[in-house]
């Protein structure tokens, strides 16, 4: 024989039909003579009944359309809640700085502007040089303290670059910030490429010639790899460390 | 392509796929997420997070577990630690519950649908832990076994906290008058 506190938990089974024949009844010999569990069974069946009404519930647009949107991709990244990040100008005055870098990304769809050039292949291979040379001379100037200033600071001798001016806006973020999402879009401006960080912009590269076509790659960890290729050939590959704001090239 | 062909090909890097796996997905982690939060403003936070980290870990995932438990697993995790960051920062979701009508899709009465709104909200106070076996159980159709495995649970504090969700439902929506007299 089995008491009200038992056959109340057998209700809850048996609305799960999770009862086995003895059990049942067990149940159904105390019901016939318990008038409170009588009625404890209908308001547990009555509630059964309205959740299970409740099921219908829609999401008007699909989530995954928006975060697989063109360009976009996510990082997720731990902080730490004492860094100080407030950076303005062309050159970082400091750094985030990460407790973990557990950072992961997804892929974009790579934007391609492509022009047909008239130059012959030496002067080409010259243009190329001058870029990689370029590239490597920013790289070096970025090493000292902490500034960073890649973009900004690169004046390639074939004077394709420009100095690129103020291409970091003022960036602060919520230093109690334990653990972000970002949403990061990648665009190509102007022969560069230009990484937002929830619409602000946070990265931009050189400034490539004209007729170089760039792709990026899925990218592995915080980490953004591009091409830059002409008339098909690649011609360079870099790649862009979003916590640190950096890139080099590699290849 | 079934399910497991889909996870291995969006494994493998095949963008298509992983697209339309998370899409094949999205409407039953906002459903999870709807009734632990409360609101539709959080239920998709909690469906975008859910998303992405199911997203970035799918290379951990193993097909010893099935699918659907491993990401019901992360989307109440997630869950979970919104529900009690929002409790810390006092963030008022009274208005965010206002229209749950709209929301339910419900073929009833203005009055029933009142009562039902009622019924969400107090699911919304159940206890985290018993809140996450009644969703997973009501809206996710869960075996007893799947929430097991789903929560790191044992099948015996499932059905003990099945038991005391309803108990505490009966009771506590009852008192409102409930939709049925």
């Amino acid at each position: 024989m089995i008491n009200c506190q038992e056959s109340r938990e057998f209700l809850s089974l048996k609305l799960d039909g999770e009862l086995n024949k003895l059990e049942l009844k067990e149940l159904t010999e105390h019901l016939s003579s318990c008038r409170s569990c009588q009625e404890y069974e209908q308001r547990l069946d009555n509630l059964h009944q309205d959740i299970l009404s409740l099921r219908e519930v829609a999401l008007e647009e699909s989530i995954v359309d928006k975060l697989f949107e063109k360009n976009q991709f996510m990082v997720e990244e731990k902080k730490d809640p004492s860094a100080i990040q407030k950076m303005t100008g062309r050159r970082w005055k400091s750094w985030y700085s990460l407790a973990t870098a557990a950072v992961f990304i997804i892929l974009i769809i790579p934007i391609v502007s492509m022009l047909n050039s008239n130059e012959n292949p030496s002067e080409a291979n010259y243009k190329m040089a001058q870029m990689d040379t370029a590239y490597e001379k920013s790289n070096l100037k970025s090493v000292d303290g902490d500034s960073l200033g890649i973009a900004s600071t690169a004046e390639g001798a074939s004077g394709e670059y420009t100095d690129t001016g103020n291409n970091f806006n003022t960036l602060t973020v919520d230093p109690t910030a334990q653990e972000s999402q970002a949403i990061y879009t990648a665009v190509e401006e102007n022969n560069q490429l230009v990484i937002y960080q929830a619409d602000k912009e946070i990265y931009r590269t050189v400034k490539w010639d004209k007729d170089v076509k760039v792709e990026w790659e899925k990218p592995i960890k915080n980490e953004v790899i591009y091409f830059l290729s002409k008339n098909g050939e690649q011609v360079g590959k870099y790649k862009i460390n979003l916590n640190k704001l950096k890139e080099e090239k590699i290849d | 392509m079934n399910q497991d062909e889909l996870i291995q090909s969006a494994k493998a890097g095949n963008r298509d796929s992983l697209v339309s796996l998370l899409k094949s997905i999205e409407a039953s982690i906002y459903k999870t997420a709807f009734y632990f939060m409360g609101n539709e403003h959080d239920a998709k936070d909690v469906t975008q997070e859910a998303l992405i980290r199911i997203y970035t870990k799918l290379d951990t995932y193993q097909e010893k577990a099935k699918f659907n438990t491993w990401t019901q697993r992360i989307t109440t995790n997630i869950c979970m630690d919104k529900f009690r960051k929002n409790k810390k920062n006092e963030v008022s979701i009274e208005g965010a519950e206002i229209s749950l009508a709209g929301q339910l899709n419900v073929e009833k009465k203005i009055e029933d649908k009142l009562m039902l709104e009622e019924l969400v909200h107090q699911m919304k106070n159940l206890p985290e832990n018993i809140k996450a076996v009644m969703i997973l159980r009501y809206f996710q159709e869960f075996s007893y076994q799947e929430i097991a495995e789903a929560l790191n649970l044992p099948i015996n504090t499932v059905k003990s906290y099945l038991f005391r969700g309803r108990d505490y439902l009966q009771r506590e929506y009852q008192q409102r008058g409930g939709v049925h007299q």
